[in-house]
């Protein structure tokens, strides 16, 4: 299901949380939403599953106008960071009660009567087996691990084989040693799933691991949209450069006649856009590389973290620049190296 | 520590039990005990005297009976849905407001009942007697359901209702069951105090309409001790099976600890 939000406003009381939001989700692909804690993320998902309405704007499921639609007749699944999971009820009504409620789907597509006796249970176990419950079935959610109570959730909310997918930040409440088995596992499923998820998080590697499409939100607007990678190397702005993974930006003003030839910068000779104009290059740390050629800096912090050695460099104008070297090759700290840029292009951003 | 502890809970058994007990065994003393009674019958033995008390006060046990049935559905259609505001939807002042609740409990009878005359004397006595009883039962609803209501991740109901649940089925299935416990508890604890409540019921009663803690009074000071003990037992007869449920009941809900 393609799902299209135009224009949403959202405020709690006087205070505006969601200005003017444009969005695309594609059908059948995974968008990750991400942004710092308070920029609505969690709102926009919840005015995506209905739980909150907008203030003004619109939200298309595959065209038709969902906007006034409550949650129980959209056709969506959820998953919240609590699990949310029912205590009264096993591990089997929990994944049943979706497809035992008297649910009038909006979206005529998969509108239907309630299953069987028959198919009811097989699409129990079908879910189960999809995580990897089958034994946990008679279970309460108390006595669950939290890994296994995220994966009910999961199964809960893909049971009744939603058209759209919402989850809100499903892992933050995993252990970091298992957020990362999950969140692999995770993706594979939803990309095996086909659904149209809409995936909240404000952790940047879970978000470059599960996007097809990633949206980054700030104080309530999108700021920029598109694949990953994309994002990753070419941020529209300072903040993206930095949201995503970190970030040396280095302060540059081209005078005027500037032809996109290398010129000097504090990092060495780059390809600069015509002048004038002002604005940032985006060096990422392992973009950085020892140059016979390259600027001078000084090694003020060198420690090996694994699979790289990050260095706190000192430029000569004083500037500081992070950078990655590959494992067991950091020069010693207070020692002078020569450093260059790796990409032939870095990425600049002008000055608003 | 620990011995300090059952000391004190040995202390609070004694000071519970020993009035009772007291009284229990004034109800099944001897004979000469009762001696004659103010109206001037005879009352040879144990049986004799029960009957003797359930046909005297048996309209007041009839009042008592009616009063309780009138205000527990009344105390938890009131107090439940309060309760339910006051953790789920707050609104401005709403915090005063749920303490405010609990005031009655600390208005003495007297006053309340005074007050309740003064401004709706004009009401059937019946339904005086009611209101006060509402007035000390309400607050007890209010903090049980209010305390079980906490525990519930806000999240069930949008839960339930992205799950394809309306407001009522998810009601039905998920909020009722959830909070059933501390409805019955609550239920359970408003049939205590309003069969035992004795301050506004006594201000409050008239001749005709009388609840039997009331009558009690009487009995105690003008008959003699063990028919007004004999009276107190088989008014404390119901009482007791409701009081092991709430335990029970309150013993489960400790154990059970901390939703998920």
């Amino acid at each position: 299901m393609k799902v299209h939000v135009e224009q949403v406003a959202f405020a709690y009381g006087r205070e505006p949380v969601l200005a003017g939001v444009c969005l695309e989700l594609p059908d059948g692909g995974i968008t990750v939403l991400i942004g710092p804690s308070g920029s609505g993320k969690s709102t926009l998902l919840q005015l995506l599953a209905g739980l909150l309405h907008p203030a003004s704007g619109r939200i298309l499921f595959d065209g038709e106008d969902v906007t006034g639609v409550p949650t129980e007749r959209r056709d969506v699944g959820v998953v919240f960071q609590s699990y949310a999971l029912f205590p009264h009820l096993t591990v089997r009504d929990n994944i049943a009660f979706g497809l035992k409620t008297g649910r009038r789907r909006f979206s005529l597509r998969s509108s239907r009567r309630r299953p069987s006796r028959h198919t009811l249970e097989a699409r129990v176990w079908d879910a189960a087996a999809l995580l990897g419950l089958e034994r946990l079935l008679d279970r309460k959610p108390s006595q669950l691990s939290g890994g296994e109570q995220q994966r009910v959730a999961l199964a809960r909310a893909v049971a009744p084989r939603p058209a759209l997918l919402l989850l809100d930040e499903p892992l933050s409440a995993l252990d970091a040693r298992l957020r990362r088995t999950v969140r692999t596992e995770l993706a594979s499923l939803l990309r095996k799933l086909g659904t149209t998820v809409f995936y909240v998080t404000h952790d940047q590697e879970e978000a470059m691991l599960l996007a097809d499409h990633l949206v980054v939100l700030n104080a309530g607007s999108v700021v920029q949209a598109g694949p990953p990678l994309d994002l990753y190397r070419r941020p529209a702005s300072p903040f993206v450069a930095s949201f995503l993974g970190e970030a040396n930006l280095v302060e540059v003003a081209v005078e005027a006649g500037g032809d996109g030839r290398p010129a000097r910068t504090p990092l060495g000779r780059l390809p600069l856009p015509a002048g004038p104009v002002r604005g940032w290059l985006l060096v990422r740390p392992e973009d950085v590389t020892e140059d016979p050629q390259g600027a001078v800096a000084t090694v003020a912090d060198a420690r090996g973290l694994g699979p790289h050695d990050r260095v706190l460099l000192t430029l000569e104008n004083g500037a500081e620049v992070l950078a990655h070297f590959p494992p067991g090759t950091a020069p010693e700290p207070g020692s002078m190296v020569r450093i260059g840029v790796r990409s032939r292009t870095p990425h600049f951003l002008a000055d608003a | 520590m620990r011995r300090l502890g059952i000391a004190a809970v040995g202390l609070l058994a004694v000071a519970l039990v020993a009035p009772i007990a007291i009284t229990a065994v004034g109800a099944f003393s001897r004979a000469e005990w009762y001696g004659e009674r103010s109206e001037g019958a005879r009352v040879a033995d144990a049986p004799a005297l029960f009957s003797y008390v359930t046909e005297t006060w048996g309209g007041a046990l009839l009042r008592s009976a009616e009063v309780v049935v009138a205000v527990a559905p009344m105390a938890l259609l009131i107090g439940a849905p309060a309760a339910w505001a006051f953790r789920r939807r707050p609104f401005p002042g709403s915090r005063l407001l749920e303490s405010a609740a609990l005031v009655p409990l600390a208005v003495p009878g007297v006053a309340l009942a005074f007050a309740l005359i003064q401004t709706a004397g004009g009401f059937p006595r019946f339904w005086l007697l009611v209101g006060g009883h509402l007035a000390y039962t309400v607050p007890l609803v209010v903090k049980t359901v209010g305390n079980s209501v906490e525990t519930l991740d806000p999240r069930l109901e949008p839960a339930a209702r992205s799950l394809g649940a309306g407001r009522w089925e998810t009601a039905s299935r998920v909020t009722l069951p959830l909070l059933l416990p501390s409805l019955i508890l609550s239920a359970l604890l408003v049939f205590a105090v309003s069969w035992g409540e004795f301050n506004v019921s006594f201000l409050l009663a008239t001749p005709l309409i009388q609840t039997f803690p009331a009558g009690l009074y009487l009995a105690y000071t003008t008959n003699s001790f063990p028919v007004a003990a004999a009276a107190t037992v088989v008014f404390l007869a119901p009482v007791v099976p409701a009081l092991i449920a709430i335990q029970a009941l309150g013993g489960d809900e400790f154990h059970r600890g901390l939703p998920a």
